[in-house]
């Protein structure tokens, strides 16, 4: 008797390997943004520094995101 | 706001309200800086090294997606950084001139906030160990309560630790003078 082992094999293209990754990334960054916020809101004592932590994340990450979702665009 | 969930007695003030000292926040920041450059210094890198053409062939050609791959890293890096950002500015020692209250935002959703009365307050011990601690002025403050169970709140890189110290000291002071005091004299 014998057996035959295989080992699966899948190609899986780069520009989907680009969308997930994306989509990982868009959603990773969706699950911090709320837990960031929510801490903020609940812990902090100072609203300006509050707001202005906002103000910079925002800024400084959002901008980033959309960039990923274009070149993720230009890839696919 | 947290101030206002904090329940202060009547007539307790908030006498100081302390963070970490700003260079153990510019240290972590300094380290995402560096992770930051990473992928900026393995191209330089790569640029001088004379027999690896087929590197700077891989950046040049596949540029979208390099790109791509650096602006994820970046992203991370800023995620890293802000939460530093929110663990130093969290964390917090407030003391009163009744209670002092030590708020240690550990990680996201692990927060130890630990209360003890100042005339519980048996010793309170300060350490500044090393060279910038000592030229920057900042330390660890061990407090130690007479309750049994969990009686020591430590907490590193506190700015000034002596002043604090003196606060501290100078608070529990007050704090028994008044207790000890009788109940008439208190009332006039």
């Amino acid at each position: 008797m014998s057996f035959m082992f295989f080992t699966p094999s899948f190609d899986l293209p780069l520009d989907s390997i680009v969308l997930i990754g994306f989509y990982l990334v868009a959603g990773l960054y969706t699950v911090f943004t709320i837990i960031l916020y929510y801490h903020w809101q609940q812990y902090s004592i100072d609203d300006k520094v509050s707001r202005l932590t906002y103000i910079v994340y925002l800024v400084t990450t959002l901008p980033l995101i959309g960039l990923l979702g274009i070149l993720t665009f230009f890839i696919n | 706001m947290l101030l206002e969930k904090i329940q202060l007695e009547p007539n307790e003030e908030i006498l100081q309200t302390v963070r970490k000292h700003w260079f153990i926040l510019f240290s972590e920041l300094f380290g995402v800086l560096v992770m930051l450059l990473a992928p900026l210094f393995v191209m330089v890198v790569a640029a001088f090294i004379p027999n690896l053409p087929e590197t700077l062939n891989i950046f040049s050609e596949y540029l979208v997606l390099s790109s791509y791959f650096i602006i994820v890293w970046i992203i991370f890096c800023l995620l890293s950084a802000f939460t530093i950002w929110t663990h130093y500015y969290l964390d917090l020692w407030v003391v009163t001139n009744r209670r002092l209250l030590v708020i240690d935002q550990i990680h996201f959703f692990n927060r130890k906030v630990s209360s003890f009365r100042l005339e519980r307050l048996q010793d309170i011990k300060v350490l500044i160990s090393g060279v910038i601690p000592t030229f920057l002025n900042f330390g660890t403050i061990r407090a130690q309560t007479a309750s049994a169970a969990d009686s020591a709140f430590t907490s590193t890189g506190l700015p000034d630790p002596r002043g604090l110290q003196a606060i501290i000291q100078k608070a529990t002071d007050e704090r028994l003078r008044d207790l000890n005091q009788p109940a008439s004299l208190l009332t006039d």
